[in-house]
This record gives C-alpha cells, sequence and structure tokens, in this order.
C-alpha cells in the first residue's frame, strides 16, 4: 500500500480528481465527507481526506469501472486507520458509533425518556397483536436478548426468517406509533 | 416516494437496527450507513422511526401487559427446542424453562395483588368515598375496598364486609367488583355486594349488572347460572330490587331473591333490616357493628330466620330481640356471646 500523501501533494490534482467525478462519485462523496467529519476536527480536514480517497483510488493499478461501494469504503477506512496510528490523534477514532450519532440524537433527551413510559400500553398492545411467530421471534429477540441464531435453530429456521420476522414486527411497530404521533 | 419504497426503507432501517444489536460495527460498515442515509432523507426519517421502535419495546420489557407475550415466547422456545433434533445443552433448556415461570409468577402477582388505595372501616364504622371518576362508593362497618383505576379499567375488590356501589357511567372502562372468584361487571347503575363466609350478596337498585365466576384457568371468566336447569344466566334475571345470592365454593348454582331495596339500603342510614334472613347472616352484619362479637355454633341454629328492623350497633337490643323471639339461650363467654336453639 503506497504512503498517504499529505494534504499539499493532493491539492493540485484537485483539478484532475474533479474531472473523474462521475454522478455515483458524487453520491460518495457526500457520505465520505459525513464519515471523516465526524471523526476529524474540522470540515476542511473532512474534505482532504475525501480528495485522499479520490487521490489513492486514482493512483491504483487494480481500480474497477464502475467501482464497487465496498472497493470505496475500504480505502476510506485505511485511510483513518492508518492516520490514527499514524497521528495518534483520537483513540475514539476506533470506538464503534452508536446509532445516536447517525440520527443527531441526544441519548439523554428527556422527551425520548418520558415517550418511552407514555407509550408502554401501545407497544405492549402492538406486539400482542403481532402473528404469533413473529411476536415469538421478535420477544425473544428484542427483549430476551436471545441470539439470532439460536432463535434460528430452535425453531428450525434460517437465519435470514428470524431477521425477516424482526424487521416485520419492528415495522409494524414504527408504523402504529407513527400513527399515534 | 411510494409505498414500496418506503417500505422498503423501513426494511433496511430496521436490518441495521439488528446490526447495531448484534455488536460494534466497523468502519466500512458506518461508511455503508452513511451513504445509505445520505441516498435519500426518507432513509434517515426510516432508521429515526424504526429506531424508536425498536427502544419503546426495549422499555415496556417490564410492563404488566408485554410479561405474558415474554412468558409464552420462552415456553415456545423452550418446548420447540425439546423437539428439535440439534437441541440445546439441556441446563439452557431449564434455565429458560425456570424464566418463563419466573414471568408467570409476575403475571399472577399483577393478577391476584393489583395495587391499589384501600378503604376500610372498623367495627360500628361507616363511610362513604367519592372515588376519582364521580362514582360514589359506600362502606358498610367492618368493610374494605380495594379501588384500583386505571386508563382501560376501574377495577374495585371487596375484601371484606359490604359495599354499595353508585357508578359514574363511563362505557370505555368498564366498572368491576370482585369479590372472592366473582366478579360484578357495571356501566352505570347502582348495587351493593356483601361478603359472607358461605355466600355473595349482590343486591340491584338500578340499571344492570354481569355477575361472572372464574372458569377453568386457560377459559374466559363465565356467567353464574342460576339452580334449577343449572344453564341461565343468574344476572340476566336480575333487575333492580332483586338480590341474587352465591354461594362460596366452586360453580355452586346462584339463587334469586326479592328484596325491598328501600330497607335493604337502610344500612346506610344505619339501621339493620332483617326478612326471614337466616340467623347467621343476620349475626354476620350485627357483628360489623358492635365489639360484641356474636357466634353461632351449629348449623341448625344458623338456618333459623329471622325479620325485623334494629338499630345497627345496638347487639343487645338484637340479642333481647331474637332470644324472646325464637326461644334462644345465650351464653357469655368473655367478649363473645353464643346463641342456641332450645334443646342443643
Amino acid at each position: 500500500m503506497p504512503r498517504v500523501m499529505l494534504s499539499e501533494g493532493v491539492k493540485p490534482l484537485n483539478k484532475a480528481v474533479r474531472q473523474e467525478l462521475t454522478e455515483n462519485d458524487r453520491r460518495l462523496r457526500r457520505a465520505l465527507v459525513a464519515f471523516f467529519a465526524r471523526r476529524v476536527q474540522t470540515l476542511p480536514e473532512a474534505e482532504d481526506l475525501t480528495q485522499d480517497v479520490f487521490f489513492r483510488i486514482i493512483r491504483d493499478p487494480k481500480r474497477e469501472a464502475p467501482m464497487a461501494d465496498a472497493y470505496v469504503f475500504r480505502i476510506a477506512a485505511n485511510l483513518l486507520r492508518d492516520k490514527g496510528r499514524r497521528e495518534r490523534v483520537r483513540t475514539s477514532y476506533r470506538e464503534a458509533r452508536a446509532i445516536e450519532d447517525f440520527l443527531g440524537i441526544d441519548p439523554l433527551d428527556p422527551h425520548r425518556v418520558a415517550e418511552g413510559r407514555e407509550n408502554l400500553d401501545l407497544v405492549a398492545r402492538t406486539i400482542a397483536e403481532l402473528p404469533e411467530k413473529t411476536r415469538r421471534i421478535f420477544t425473544l429477540y428484542r427483549i430476551e436478548h436471545i441470539d439470532k441464531r439460536t432463535i434460528a435453530e430452535s425453531f428450525g429456521l434460517s437465519v435470514r426468517m428470524v431477521e425477516i420476522h424482526v424487521q416485520r414486527a419492528l415495522e409494524a411497530l414504527a408504523t402504529s406509533m407513527e400513527a399515534f404521533r | 416516494m411510494s409505498g414500496g419504497d418506503l417500505e422498503a426503507a423501513r426494511e433496511q432501517a430496521a436490518a441495521w437496527l439488528m446490526r447495531f444489536h448484534e455488536g460494534p460495527i466497523d468502519l466500512e460498515e458506518e461508511l455503508e450507513l452513511e451513504l445509505w442515509l445520505e441516498a435519500h432523507p426518507a432513509n434517515r426519517a426510516a432508521l429515526a422511526s424504526v429506531e424508536r421502535a425498536w427502544r419503546m419495546a426495549g422499555a415496556a420489557a417490564e410492563a404488566p401487559e408485554l410479561v405474558a407475550a415474554r412468558a409464552d415466547a420462552l415456553k415456545a422456545l423452550s418446548q420447540a427446542d425439546r423437539q428439535s433434533p440439534r437441541g440445546w445443552r439441556p441446563e439452557l433448556r431449564h434455565a429458560l424453562g425456570a424464566l418463563a415461570a419466573c414471568l408467570l409468577l409476575i403475571v399472577a402477582t399483577f393478577h391476584f395483588y393489583p395495587r391499589g388505595e384501600t378503604f376500610r372501616t372498623g367495627i360500628g364504622e361507616r363511610r362513604v368515598v367519592m372515588l376519582d371518576d364521580g362514582s360514589r362508593l359506600s362502606l358498610d362497618a367492618a368493610s374494605a375496598v380495594e379501588v384500583r383505576y386505571d386508563g382501560e379499567r376501574r377495577a374495585l375488590r371487596l375484601l371484606a364486609g359490604r359495599a354499595r356501589f353508585e357508578v359514574a357511567k363511563d362505557p370505555r372502562r368498564p366498572f368491576t367488583v370482585t369479590a372472592g372468584d366473582r366478579m360484578v361487571v357495571a356501566t352505570g347503575t347502582a348495587f351493593s355486594v356483601e361478603l359472607f363466609r358461605a355466600e355473595m350478596r349482590v343486591v340491584l337498585y338500578q340499571g344492570s349488572v354481569s355477575v361472572l365466576e372464574d372458569g377453568p384457568a386457560d377459559q374466559a371468566p363465565r356467567h353464574v347460572v342460576l339452580q334449577g336447569d343449572g344453564r341461565t344466566p343468574a344476572d340476566r334475571m336480575l333487575a333492580p330490587s332483586t338480590a341474587l345470592i352465591v354461594p362460596t365454593g366452586a360453580s355452586a348454582a346462584a339463587r334469586l331473591e326479592t328484596v325491598d331495596t328501600a330497607r335493604s339500603s337502610a344500612w346506610e342510614q344505619g339501621q339493620l333490616v332483617f326478612s326471614d334472613e337466616p340467623l347467621g347472616v343476620a349475626v354476620e352484619r350485627v357483628n360489623r357493628y358492635s365489639g360484641v362479637s356474636l357466634a353461632i355454633e351449629d348449623p341448625v341454629t344458623a338456618a333459623l330466620p329471622v325479620s325485623g328492623t334494629f338499630n345497627a350497633g345496638d347487639t343487645e337490643a338484637f340479642i333481647d330481640g331474637v332470644v324472646t323471639l325464637y326461644g334462644l339461650r345465650k351464653l357469655r363467654r368473655g367478649e363473645t356471646v353464643i346463641l342456641r336453639a332450645p334443646g342443643r
């Protein structure tokens, strides 16, 4: 893997990189900036890192066209890992992010806490009205914290089927709470 | 965005929720999620709404309403595993069985010991309580009623003695009075329920009520039936100015009696009116008003019919009355007076 070029080395290539941008690249770019922005101090820094990703892609002799998303993700993740190792910046780099980060929610928002108590009835009713199999699988997975492989084996189902039942239950709950709101 | 797209967004959002539940996500997955969120504003909305559903389901885990579903799921899992050819370790199955049993116990506890406010009266004391919904509860002496109101029901339990209920109409929240294993269900009406050692009496003043009893555990409560054909629901025949007398004990048939409702509610004014009632029943009522306790030790004496009007609390007058009218003998043993029919 080539060493990472610092920003000064990247900037002259900006024009060439931009010319490479297809609609697909723009889509990826937005996600990459958002991804880096949560991990570094400033937005310009996140934009520089995004440029670095495209620079790496252009320089990669094994680059495929069209690019698979997974390929871009791997390059971006490796870039961040390298940066983390080299600069010893924030140890939180390796820490997994909670879903609240992605949604921009404060986990201790008092409204969220109160909401939980107010809607117990509706939640319990919606769960009770699910089809038997869906209700059982969802209850075991979400409330009893039983592993989906264990559930699948016990009921003689595939793991994928267990996932589908959990998804259906979540969709039903989301729908009934949407109606309530 | 079409309905199908919304559905697809919800489905993917649910898959992400499950992924978070499985453990920390790596950087590549984080980017994949970021890309999905950036792709359409509806995706973020779908994730927010499914996240909310996920969180609330977790918050509801301890709710009594969910305990039955949890016990059912755990039971199904341990049974399915028993039949599965590659079942797990037996100790895990036992642990699950124990967990299911604990949950059932919680269900039972909620069912039999609802938390609520209990109103009590002492000997000779009477009390009227205005309940939150405008219903009126009159407690006879030495009586207790537990009141538990929530958004869906108004559940009362007669623990001892007698109480009269004047029920404010609220069709969305049934008003139920449980006494022993019988339940009286009312909407807007006035009635009283009285508990004796051997029977329960429901007197209807106005409106209508249903009188139910617990059936086998897996069945819904059923209507108490009348003696005779053993099929007619007793409450169907319970008109105002009628008393329904249900013997305690499993599924004993009930009987109806006409009552003078003006007299029957006389206890609220401090009078005890008996009209051909068994002495045993009369004595239990008299005892609610006095520290002097009357006792009957043989069933023949207890079955003697008594009639008359007495001032509540004046037990000596009652004793003198029945002794004179029926030629009973009285024996004092400390604070207790024992009544005996002649020749007993």
